[in-house]
């Protein structure tokens, strides 16, 4: 049977994220898997491939004429664009993969439970690309934005630089608290397109309504939430990392060992090179644990937004609270 | 008031869980991960800025220069200049920054007989004797575990010797400030957090599991992956002390044992030499084996001796 969500104080958002992640674990593991899976592969390669070439380039600068600089510079680009078409890959993933886990976590929230290949059909029956739309959306609408400014300045430039100086000032300093404010209000757009099925534009007024007026409240929270999984990711990652540049590290401390810890530059490049999959692991698994953590809070705030907004006049004081003597100690 | 008779560490002293966490009836495995998560970051970040603050007072004044011809020259250098605010920034965050938050976390959410909760109110000095007893069997084998890594990853000893410089000591004055911030402080700060708060809050759902979950935390939580190993094994059987015992109080002697001997170890004459060479022995293949049988031994002894605290 599923149930009613009602508002939620900030410890009840904390044990409904916590209790879910572990009820969701192995099917958002999966699902990130599947979706993060070949991209985070084709990241590995792309940068292998863009450290060595960053290598070659800098070893080319310095001992070789104009021609070979600009093969080395022809190879660097090709290999930038692999590594461009891998991140966006890696975007497009995290983005489906964010639906999926959406999709399981909301089921999951109202007392269903939802299996992965469910999850995925949920996801491509037409989330997706209201997913897409909606990232499109606020691509265009940062872009345009961003474009105005660009054309207002150089018109400013025309009549005086002292002008577009400022100009350019007052919208650096106004349009990062307008960006903050912007970007606050859209953050469950994604959520709305999983959980509500909402059209691109739908997604964002709908974000924008149910964050209007719990700002500050939502802020706050967010925040806690960043800085506790970035605790979580420097502490499981770490390790990971280290281990996965294991070889790179030894032959850095064996050089280290045997110069006295004066590594010439040359060499010092050369494994700056092979540090290249390594890092990727790490990347990956920061976007892996990323994405076991992030869409599940989200969701719990997006339901607990929701709530709100159809009960405004409701008192959210004590919501869970239970009579103690009707708690079950024998479970505890 | 509401008690729970399965909880208490003494029947006839039932544990009152009024806190705020517990009268809504919410998870008790997500409060003690929630619990570590927020004193994690209030404790990391205070600790940098600490750090950094007492840094600055240290430095005013006079010029430091961080300089080196190189990186290893500007490494010690910074590596020394640091040693000092950091060990005060230790020792200040600890009591502060995660003990203070844990005992919060306790009272508000669990219960307001914080020291019950936290079975700080059993004291046996034969489990004590024997839970430090074991720790110092299992020291050998921790080394040669931390030496292999370092051995597999070809470390030099200069790079072994900057990062030791936390824990190295020149003076009696130094080797008693050492004792305080590297040995006691993390027996009681760490201990009261890992063992007294999050595997006792896991405990209540996961039983035995939560020795090992706690040990994983705690080897992770240090950040050290060379040392991962020998601090998950640490964790675990300081996890075991705290299951067995129903008290904090072994765990807390077994974790000051551990770092009191990795402290003397460090303790140096002026030339830079051991001033204490005991603690710098390294046993053979065989007697890290020896020490390891031992250790079973009396875990096996501390095992039968603590039965009587089985509920």
């Amino acid at each position: 049977m599923s149930k009613q969500i009602v508002p939620m104080e900030l410890s009840d958002i904390f044990e409904k994220t916590f209790t879910l992640i572990g009820k969701t674990f192995f099917r958002n593991l999966i699902i990130a898997l599947l979706f993060l899976g070949l991209p985070l592969i084709l990241m590995a390669i792309a940068a292998d491939d863009f450290s060595s070439s960053i290598a070659d380039l800098q070893e080319t600068i310095k001992n070789a004429h104009g021609e070979s600089i600009f093969d080395v510079f022809i190879s660097m680009l090709e290999t930038l664009s692999f590594f461009g078409a891998a991140s966006l890959l890696l975007m497009l993933g995290s983005l489906l993969a964010e639906i999926a886990i959406s999709v399981v976590v909301s089921e999951e929230l109202m007392s269903y439970s939802i299996s992965v290949t469910d999850a995925i059909d949920e996801t491509f029956s037409g989330r997706w690309l209201h997913g897409i739309g909606q990232a499109l959306l606020k691509i265009a609408i940062v872009a345009g934005a961003a474009i105005i400014v660009i054309i207002a300045a150089v018109m400013l430039a025309v009549v005086s630089k002292l002008l577009m100086v400022l100009f350019v000032l007052i919208c650096c300093i106004g349009l990062v608290p307008l960006m903050l404010n912007v970007f606050l209000k859209w953050y469950f757009s994604l959520t709305a397109v999983a959980v509500d099925d909402m059209t691109a534009v739908e997604s964002l007024r709908g974000s924008w309504d149910l964050v209007t007026g719990y700002w500050w409240r939502t802020f706050g929270i967010l925040f806690l939430f960043s800085l506790i999984m970035q605790l979580v990711i420097t502490i499981v990652s770490l390790p990971i990392t280290f281990g996965s540049m294991w070889d790179a590290y030894r032959e850095y401390f064996t050089i280290l060992g045997k110069t006295g810890g004066k590594i010439d530059p040359v060499t010092m490049k050369n494994l700056e090179a092979s540090f290249g999959p390594g890092i990727s692991i790490g990347t990956g698994v920061s976007a892996l644990l990323t994405l076991l953590i992030a869409p599940v809070y989200t969701v719990v705030m997006y339901f607990d937004l929701r709530a709100r907004s159809q009960a405004p006049a409701q008192s959210y004081s004590t919501p869970a609270l239970q009579d103690p003597s009707s708690i079950d100690f024998d479970r505890m | 008031m509401t008690v729970n008779p399965a909880e208490t560490q003494n029947p006839r002293e039932p544990l009152a869980l009024d806190g705020s966490w517990e009268r809504a009836g919410r998870s008790s495995a997500a409060a003690a991960f929630l619990g570590f998560l927020i004193v994690g970051v209030v404790y990391f970040h205070a600790q940098a800025i600490i750090g950094v603050i007492f840094f600055l007072i240290d430095t005013a004044g006079h010029h430091i220069s961080l300089h080196g011809k190189t990186f290893i020259e500007q490494l010690t250098r910074m590596t020394m200049a640091m040693k000092g605010p950091m060990r005060i920034a230790v020792f200040v965050s600890q009591f502060l920054c995660m003990l203070l938050p844990t005992l919060w976390i306790v009272k508000h959410w669990h219960s307001t007989n914080v020291a019950s909760y936290l079975r700080l109110n059993r004291f046996s000095v034969p489990e004590i004797i024997l839970a430090a007893s074991v720790t110092i069997c299992v020291l050998p084998f921790n080394d040669y575990i931390g030496d292999f890594f370092i051995e597999r990853l070809k470390i030099p000893d200069f790079l072994s010797r900057i990062n030791e410089q936390l824990f190295t000591s020149y003076s009696s004055e130094e080797l008693i400030w050492l004792l305080v911030v590297v040995c006691l402080t993390p027996a009681i700060c760490e201990e009261i957090l890992f063992r007294g708060y999050v595997q006792r809050t896991l405990e209540r759902t996961l039983g035995m599991k939560s020795i090992f979950i706690t040990g994983v935390i705690f080897g992770l939580y240090h950040m050290r992956p060379i040392n991962l190993l020998s601090l998950v094994i640490l964790g675990v059987l300081f996890g075991f002390f705290f299951y067995r015992s129903r008290s904090i109080f072994p765990g807390m002697a077994a974790h000051f044992v551990n770092n009191l001997f990795a402290v003397l170890a460090l303790y140096k004459t002026p030339d830079d030499r051991p001033a204490l060479e005991v603690f710098t022995y390294k046993p053979t293949a065989a007697g890290v084996i020896a020490a390891m049988c031992i250790a079973g031994i009396l875990l096996t002894v501390y095992y039968f001796y603590t039965k009587e605290n089985e509920e």
